[in-house]
């Protein structure tokens, strides 16, 4: 199980009219930091964002709705995006969703515990 | 009070409670999912570090927050609406100040996310306003 952080699976064709989509799994909890980064930076785009986990989906803008999903470590998370910039904020996310999960795990868990966490596995 | 790092042309945050302990820790909560980019100012308890509302805590606040795009206050209780309407008629500057309607702690934290990502003054203040309608479970 890897977090990809190659740029969105997008083709041309596929964007027309500007739109993408890329899944991951997800290598860490999306706890309230890892989801307030997102939501910034989904924010930051024109597009219209959303996400969808375990059947549910939120305006990726949205951190509470992001939040709310309770996306979990090893869940299927799919970044759509719709607009002038769709390529480019769903590039952005999936690299967010791989990276804030993973460091956002790391300082929540050491932070919350005092527990040290290796690869996947928290050790106490 | 908890005073994030300064940042220009964003919207600030007042977040103004009955107890100073609940608004410095909806504050650092808040900073924190943001990034930290955004202030946002703790205005909490009264004068004396009491449970209750201080004006002069809140006047001080939004004139804290009030260097960027505009400040939105977010109160916890309804009587903190009466102290936050006080300041807001002598503070003049009515328009770039918005009382938001929202729950404490998921407005806070969504109206500085959305203020983090470059949200103006309305949008900050309906992101808050939208959380009451925002399921956790």
């Amino acid at each position: 199980m890897s977090a990809s952080y190659e740029p969105a699976n997008c083709e041309p064709a596929n964007c027309e009219p500007a739109s993408c989509e890329q899944a991951i799994v997800l290598v860490g909890d999306l706890h309230a930091r890892p989801a307030g980064a997102f939501a910034v930076a989904a924010g930051r785009f024109a597009s219209a964002v959303s996400v969808t986990a375990g059947g549910h989906t939120a305006d990726a803008k949205s951190v509470l709705g992001v939040m709310g999903l309770g996306a979990i470590s090893g869940q299927h998370v799919t970044v759509a995006a719709a607009g002038p910039d769709a390529r480019e904020a769903v590039a952005a996310l999936i690299a967010i969703l791989s990276e804030a999960t993973k460091v956002g795990g790391l300082a929540e868990v050491v932070w919350v515990y005092g527990c040290r966490l290796v690869g996947r596995w928290v050790d106490c | 009070m908890i005073a994030q790092p300064m940042s220009t042309g964003t919207v600030g945050i007042v977040l103004v409670s009955h107890s100073a302990e609940l608004a410095a820790g909806a504050a650092h909560l808040a900073a924190q999912v943001s990034g930290g980019t955004v202030t946002i100012v703790a205005a909490g308890g009264t004068d004396d570090d009491d449970l209750g509302t201080s004006a002069a805590k809140v006047a001080r606040g939004i004139a804290e927050a009030g260097h960027g795009a505009g400040v939105v206050v977010l109160p916890d209780l309804g009587s903190a609406v009466l102290t936050v309407r006080a300041v807001l008629e002598d503070y003049g500057e009515a328009g770039s100040v918005l009382l938001a309607d929202a729950p404490f702690v998921e407005g806070a934290v969504a109206a500085t996310v959305t203020a983090a990502a470059g949200g103006d003054l309305k949008a900050v203040a309906a992101a808050a306003e939208e959380a009451r309608h925002v399921r956790k479970l």
